[in-house]
């Protein structure tokens, strides 16, 4: 019996001690898959701080059966990595790009690919840091020498199929086409281009293929013929006279499109597209060699649109400047209600009582523990416990969701999510889109001098899911970028019996709450319009005046209070962080003339989230840019010729309105918006607003007289209203310039805003 | 060895020490919840920068795990050594016993504490409502718990069968726990060697209940300042996140063994000689060891 059951004993010894040594053998290895790895980076491995590197990349399978492979990059020394899967099915090849953030200076990408249970390869792409005003780049031959294009001659497919993939760019010259572009591309020239980008399409024999290959948003003009171009914009900008006649195209602007000068054969027409530029040029790059000043021409032709200075330098693009703004309220988390646990704890007390009791009872009838009764009471209260409190238990994580939605089209808009978590205990979250995303941690420090890390986890391209694990008490941040149907939301400013008639239509699933439009300081306010529903209404012609020193989104906060929209609640940040998230989209930046007319809807349904939590802070703002359409007889208001500080030598006030005077002369300019640069004016009228001085103080006033390119007096009685009549010589392409003489010195920060009344062709 | 467990559960079911130790249980964990609850009651929270904080809830749910762990675990450490020394009572006080009898005591103590654990359960079923806490992390806290209260089980019926004297035991196990205790928390405060800090705090029971559910508390407000100065009393220096509780877990494990080896030795009738129980003893602590050894990087991850 001993020795049976000493063997019994020494088998079970024997077996729990050989387990563990089993599970410590390593395993066997796999047989690598014959899948080759080619890399290509566009811009020769130059690189933004602040931007998006891309990487193409060619995969190969050579072996016999399919594989899942996974190709993962990362900027060296940075925990972020961004990955996509592919599966490669025997003897093919797939080729695709991959997006890589760089958030600050770095040597390297390393870029590895990899099966689910080994590394097939490991590659580095050395990078080169340059600033991004150089960072221009060309398809087809370069037309200058020297430094000014960071790289040439790229070919169609060298071209990104995302406009993050354009993001380190600042110009963009396409003077010939390889093959067509495909949809991909068209899209992403026309997100990069409305973020910042400014587009140069060359002129001549490849012109028409040029444009056609382009999205209908970004053709500046349409190709009436072939002629002989003015020359004088090109000597402007190069410095030096060209003899030989320059043979072109005969450019029409479309609407809103600008010629580069006054002739009727423009050398190039510029189209303000969204925060960017395309630049149309009506001859070929070739037309120019031999000619002295043509380094100096293309060096003031090619700039940048927007530089906006960033922590880590300067940025092109307007989704670094938007993300940047938005930084003071990402911390803005909803506060979740406090448990009640008032009930819990009386329910507790009421148990510990009555346990007392049953011992006390038990031990003075039968001096003993009632153990098994215990036990059972211990459970089930246990089991009601654990019921109630999970049927009442509050979110263990709180998030900030502020995406924006800026329509490119009326097929496709751009959408930024920018996404903050905050999560009491370490768990794994999954974040759903509703759209293919591209997501990079974001890494903040808000106003308050909270931390926001960014989300390092392992990022798919493009995904609809991602999960991350979020760290206790730790804010993380992801900005997700996304190209979506344009909401079905429509919006017109239209010529109608002499006024500007606005119409909002929401044909849409989701209720458009707090509609307005915006013209520079004039807010026009729609309410609400559910789905289905259409508001129209006429463009007050006085509005009342804005409140000096206010963001559009804090005058738009302003409004809705005075009208008893929006009521302040203790703590509520949500007009804090309507007001940013508005500024974020449409606040002029102070050098730059953006003209809108811009129209803004809270959407009470993301598009971008498939499910929305009650634990979420949810704000979606949607922006468009409503076209001018119509002709004939208009009365625009003061409010509707602006300053535009644009090469000028006024300098921006302080508070963002208006302009700082000094000295004894000062030319100001006020604009039109594109759409009606064609007003054949009457009448215009001005109003100066001095914050230091009244409407007395002496000054004489000329405007510029585009027909005898001269300055002609005009008689001012108040600064406040300076009436031109006979108006048409002094609106060109909708823009007036007047010459103030005097003590300008003594008006410090001057509010110029004008109307006109004229006919629109 | 099945009728002998029955009998001294039967015993200790029976003693008024042992009806102390459930009421007194249950009373103190009324007094922690009327007390936390007191200090959570969101009318004391609202002029607090609390209200800064998204997630309140959780923090309260840090606060109410915190105290009911470190109450219900002072009290085990406190009135275990008291329990396991009140299976001595009804003995003659210099006579010896049987291993098996020994373990049957020591196995009735354990169940009493099991009964103690599962009567007290019902106050931590609460805390799921403050969506703070990970399933894994309570689970950890109620181990070491229980571990604690084999732990001082054993430590008790250790220094009663060395001693044999009731009152000198208590003297001895008290005073040798106190000053553990207190050698502990000089030592998380001090500069000795790192590992030296790692084993002496990870052997405090208070910083390795703290262990797993320390990680995460919250880093702003007076809640977390008082779990801050609490840590900073139990860890020292030490990072909050250091997995103490599983070196804790280990060598309890190993004490376990050892304090019950010594007890059995120390009990058993004289001439003490090799008897099978020592045998299945031996195996059952080389048993532990190869399994230590197999799962070294588990217990030895707050020195890595």
């Amino acid at each position: 019996m001993i020795v049976r059951r000493l063997r019994v004993i020494i088998l079970l010894w024997f077996a729990l001690t050989c387990l563990p040594v089993l599970w410590g053998l390593p395993r066997v290895a796999t047989a690598q898959p014959a899948v080759t790895l080619d890399l290509f980076t566009p811009f020769a491995g130059q690189y933004v701080t602040g931007a998006w590197l891309p990487l193409r990349i060619a995969l190969q399978n050579q072996g016999a059966s399919a594989v899942t492979v996974t190709v993962t990059a990362a900027p060296a020394d940075e925990p972020a990595q961004y990955e996509r899967t592919a599966r490669l099915a025997a003897g093919t090849q797939q080729t695709f790009w991959l997006y890589v953030f760089i958030a600050r200076p770095a040597r390297a990408v390393i870029v590895t690919l990899s099966t689910e249970n080994s590394v097939i390869a490991q590659r580095e792409v050395l990078l080169l840091l340059r600033p991004v005003e150089r960072m221009k780049a060309a398809l087809g031959p370069v037309p200058a020498g020297g430094d000014l294009f960071a790289i040439g001659n790229l070919r169609v497919a060298d071209l990104p199929d995302h406009p993050l993939g354009l993001s380190s760019l600042s110009v963009l010259a396409l003077f010939a086409l390889d093959e067509p572009l495909v949809a991909a591309q068209q899209s992403a020239l026309l997100a990069w281009v409305y973020n910042g980008g400014h587009l140069i399409i060359g002129g001549g024999p490849n012109a028409i293929a040029l444009q056609s290959a382009l999205p209908p948003a970004l053709r500046a003009a349409t190709i009436t013929g072939a002629t002989i171009l003015d020359r004088q914009p090109l000597v402007a900008r190069g410095g030096e006279v060209l003899n030989q006649p320059l043979l072109g195209l005969q450019l029409q602007p479309v609407t809103g499109a600008q010629r580069s000068d006054h002739s009727a054969a423009p050398p190039w027409v510029e189209l303000q597209a969204g925060h960017g530029r395309v630049t149309q040029l009506a001859f070929a790059s070739e037309a120019l060699d031999g000619w002295a000043g043509r380094e100096r021409f293309w060096s003031e032709l090619a700039q940048p649109v927007l530089l906006t200075p960033m922590p880590d330098g300067e940025s092109a693009q307007m989704t670094t400047q938007q993300t940047q703004m938005l930084v003071p309220v990402l911390d803005a988390l909803p506060q979740l209600e406090i448990p009640a646990f008032a009930q819990g704890v009386m329910g507790l007390t009421g148990y510990a009582l009555a346990v007392i009791g049953l011992i006390g009872g038990f031990w003075w009838w039968r001096r003993v523990i009632p153990v098994a009764v215990l036990a059972v009471v211990a459970v089930i209260s246990t089991s009601i416990g654990l019921w109630w409190a999970n049927d009442n238990a509050v979110s263990a994580y709180s998030a900030l969701r502020l995406t924006l939605i800026e329509t490119l089209d009326e097929q496709q808009a751009q959408a930024q999510m920018a996404l903050v978590l905050l999560s009491a205990m370490p768990r794994t979250e999954t974040i759903a889109f509703s759209y293919p995303t591209i997501a990079r941690p974001l890494v903040a420090t808000t106003e308050s001098g909270r931390q926001i890390s960014g989300i390092d986890d392992r990022l798919p391209q493009p995904t609809t899911q991602i999960n991350v694990e979020l760290k206790p008490w730790h804010m993380q941040g992801l900005l997700a970028t996304a190209v979506v149907p344009t909401p079905a939301i429509r919006a017109a400013l239209i010529v109608d019996q002499g006024w500007m008639r606005v119409d909002v239509q929401n044909d849409s699933l989701a209720t458009a709450r707090d509609v307005f439009v915006i013209y520079g300081d004039q807010l026009f306010f729609f309410g609400t319009l559910r789905p289905g529903a259409r508001s129209v209404g006429r463009w007050p012609l006085n509005p009342a005046s804005a409140p000096a020193g206010l963001s559009p989104g804090q005058r738009v906060i302003n409004d809705l209070r005075t009208n008893g929209w929006l009521f302040d609640r203790v703590g509520d940040p949500t007009a804090r962080i309507r007001a940013t998230l508005i500024d974020a989209a449409i606040a002029a930046l102070p050098e730059r003339f953006d003209p809108g007319p811009f129209m803004i809807a809270w959407l009470d349904q993301d598009p971008m989230t498939p499910e929305q939590s009650t634990t979420e802070r949810i704000e979606t703002l949607l922006v468009m840019r409503p076209p001018i359409l119509g002709q004939g007889e208009i009365n625009l208001g003061l409010g509707w010729l602006r300053l535009d500080l644009t090469n000028s030598t006024l300098l921006p006030c302080l508070n963002g309105q208006g302009a700082q005077f000094s000295g004894e002369i000062a030319e100001i300019r006020l604009r039109l918006p594109p759409a009606l640069a064609a007003l054949e004016a009457r009448t215009i009228q001005v109003r100066l607003q001095s914050s230091d001085v009244g409407g007395n103080l002496p000054l004489t006033i000329a405007a510029y007289n585009w027909t005898t390119s001269a300055w002609d007096a005009i008689p001012v009685t108040v600064l406040s209203n300076i009436t031109i009549s006979n108006a048409t010589p002094y609106l060109r392409a909708g823009e007036l310039r007047l010459q103030a003489r005097g003590e300008l010195a003594r008006l410090g920060c001057v509010v110029v805003t004008g109307g006109a009344q004229g006919v629109l062709p | 060895m099945r009728q002998k467990l029955g009998e001294e559960w039967r015993r200790i079911i029976r003693r008024r020490r042992a009806l102390g130790f459930l009421v007194g249980a249950m009373l103190v964990m009324l007094l922690a919840v009327q007390g936390i609850a007191g200090l959570a009651n969101p009318g004391n929270l609202t002029a607090s920068p609390l209200l800064d904080t998204p997630l309140l809830g959780a923090q309260l749910g840090r606060l109410f795990v915190a105290g009911f762990c470190l109450v219900l675990q002072g009290w085990l450490i406190l009135a275990t050594p008291l329990l396991a020394m009140s299976a001595y009572v009804d003995d003659p006080l210099a006579a010896s016993i049987p291993p098996d009898t020994l373990l049957a005591r020591l196995l009735a103590v354990w169940g009493l504490l099991l009964v103690t654990g599962a009567v007290t359960l019902p106050f931590f079923s609460i805390l799921p409502l403050f969506g703070s806490l990970d399933l894994s992390e309570v689970g950890w806290a109620l181990t070491v718990i229980l571990v604690t209260g084999l732990l001082n089980g054993a430590y008790g019926v250790c220094w009663m069968a060395l001693l044999r004297s009731p009152p000198a035991a208590l003297f001895l196990a008290y005073s040798v726990l106190l000053l553990w205790l207190v050698v502990a928390v000089l030592i998380a405060a001090s500069s000795l060697p790192p590992a030296v800090v790692v084993v002496a705090v990870a052997f405090n029971p208070f910083a390795a209940l703290l262990s797993p559910i320390a990680p995460a508390f919250p880093p702003t407000g007076p809640i977390a300042t008082d779990l801050r100065n609490l840590l900073q009393l139990t860890h020292g220096g030490l990072d909050p996140a250091t997995p103490l509780h599983h070196l804790y877990i280990a060598g309890c494990g190993l004490l376990i063994l050892l304090f019950f080896a010594v007890a059995s030795v120390a009990a058993r009738p004289k001439p003490r000689r090799w008897q099978r129980f020592d045998t299945l003893l031996v195996g059952l602590g080389l048993l532990y060891l190869i399994g230590l050894w197999f799962w070294r990087e588990w217990w030895l991850a707050p020195l890595l």
